[in-house]
């Protein structure tokens, strides 16, 4: 493909783009209002909802520093938990170099900003099928780099309406959530051993440890097991 | 609206420490290759993180471990997060409701 071809169906390519996030746009409205009731429950506001949306955006990220947040704010542990949480993006970014490695830098420094989880995945679905262009980036990643930030901050707001949100067990969803993700971690018998043993392993250290070193460090100590548990339960020859 | 310079400290923070995740594995491919142990030990974080988080309120009670196994439950039929999310909610606040 020569480069004014490339330019021409530019607006083509952000359409497929979009066409292929769609699904997902849909599929994050119901966590962004649960964030934000969340966020509500802690006493974040719509705004600083806004800019932690805008500047972090990372779902399951944000969640665990709305999980953490309490009042002072233990600013560096959710600083790092968040920097640990998200440290699967130094992969993510590794898979995808590849893919934006000819483009100009201010092009990827702002990709990279836009980088979550289902954008990944599908660009780079994209990028190995043929057919990944800048302009197609473009198009996965703003739907959701413009919904993200409103949708949390509307839940927010919505969310200051609940009372005793206790009372109708709206505290479980946290872990829920947490839940899901985590079991769709493991889609088959073959990740029991290097996804499932880590989680055993985090799961007990963290119960375990949390009495006596609060819950901050529990995340950094029973992670630490998981990561450990990782390394150890690695046999040559697993997948990736 | 003010927002609280701590929580603005917060906010930045956890934004700066994200975009440098986000940007350092576009930046060091060529450097560092992660494979075998320390592949594996990489991939853990996420599991190992996102479980420590939630371990200790999952195991804080009856209701929560029983609507713990039942939104997995569900979500390993093929339900969406939200429905498996809304079915152990309905646990707890239920089993909550009658003093468990």
């Amino acid at each position: 493909m020569t480069d004014t071809t490339f330019q021409d169906i530019a607006p083509a390519r952000f359409r497929d783009g979009v066409k292929e996030i769609l699904p997902v746009t849909f599929s994050v409205i119901p966590y962004t209002l649960l964030i934000g009731a969340l966020a509500a429950q802690k006493g974040i506001s719509p705004l600083e909802m806004l800019i932690m949306s805008a500047g972090t955006f990372a779902g399951g990220a944000q969640f665990v520093a709305v999980g953490l947040w309490e009042t002072p704010v233990p600013v560096f542990a959710i600083a790092f938990a968040v920097f640990v949480v998200n440290s699967r993006h130094i992969l993510m970014g590794a898979a995808i170099a590849p893919a934006i490695q000819h483009l100009p830098w201010r092009i990827k420094l702002l990709m990279a900003h836009v980088m979550v989880d289902e954008t990944w995945a599908i660009a780079l679905t994209r990028y190995k099928r043929g057919g990944f262009t800048p302009a197609y980036y473009a198009g996965l990643a703003l739907p959701l780099f413009l919904l993200w930030p409103c949708l949390t901050t509307l839940g927010v707001v919505i969310g200051d309406l609940v009372p005793e949100p206790e009372r109708y067990g709206i505290d479980f969803a946290f872990a829920g959530i947490f839940l899901f993700l985590l079991q769709a971690m493991i889609p088959s018998k073959a990740d029991l051993r290097p996804v499932g043993g880590p989680i055993l392993a985090a799961g007990i250290t963290a119960a375990l440890v949390v009495p006596f070193v609060g819950s901050a460090l529990s995340i950094l100590i029973g992670a630490l097991a998981g990561v450990a548990a990782g390394a150890l339960l690695y046999r040559a020859g697993d997948r990736r | 609206m003010s927002v609280d310079p701590i929580t603005l400290l917060t906010l930045f923070l956890m934004a700066a420490g994200t975009y440098l995740t986000r940007i350092s594995g576009i930046l060091l491919v060529e450097k560092l290759a992660f494979t075998g142990r320390t592949r594996a030990a990489l991939e853990a974080v996420a599991p190992g993180v996102l479980t420590a988080m939630i371990a200790p309120a999952v195991l804080a009670g009856w209701a929560e471990v029983a609507a713990a196994l039942v939104t997995v439950a569900i979500a390993r039929t093929g339900a969406g997060m939200v429905i498996a999310v809304a079915a152990g909610v309905a646990v707890v606040a239920g089993m909550r409701a009658y003093g468990v």
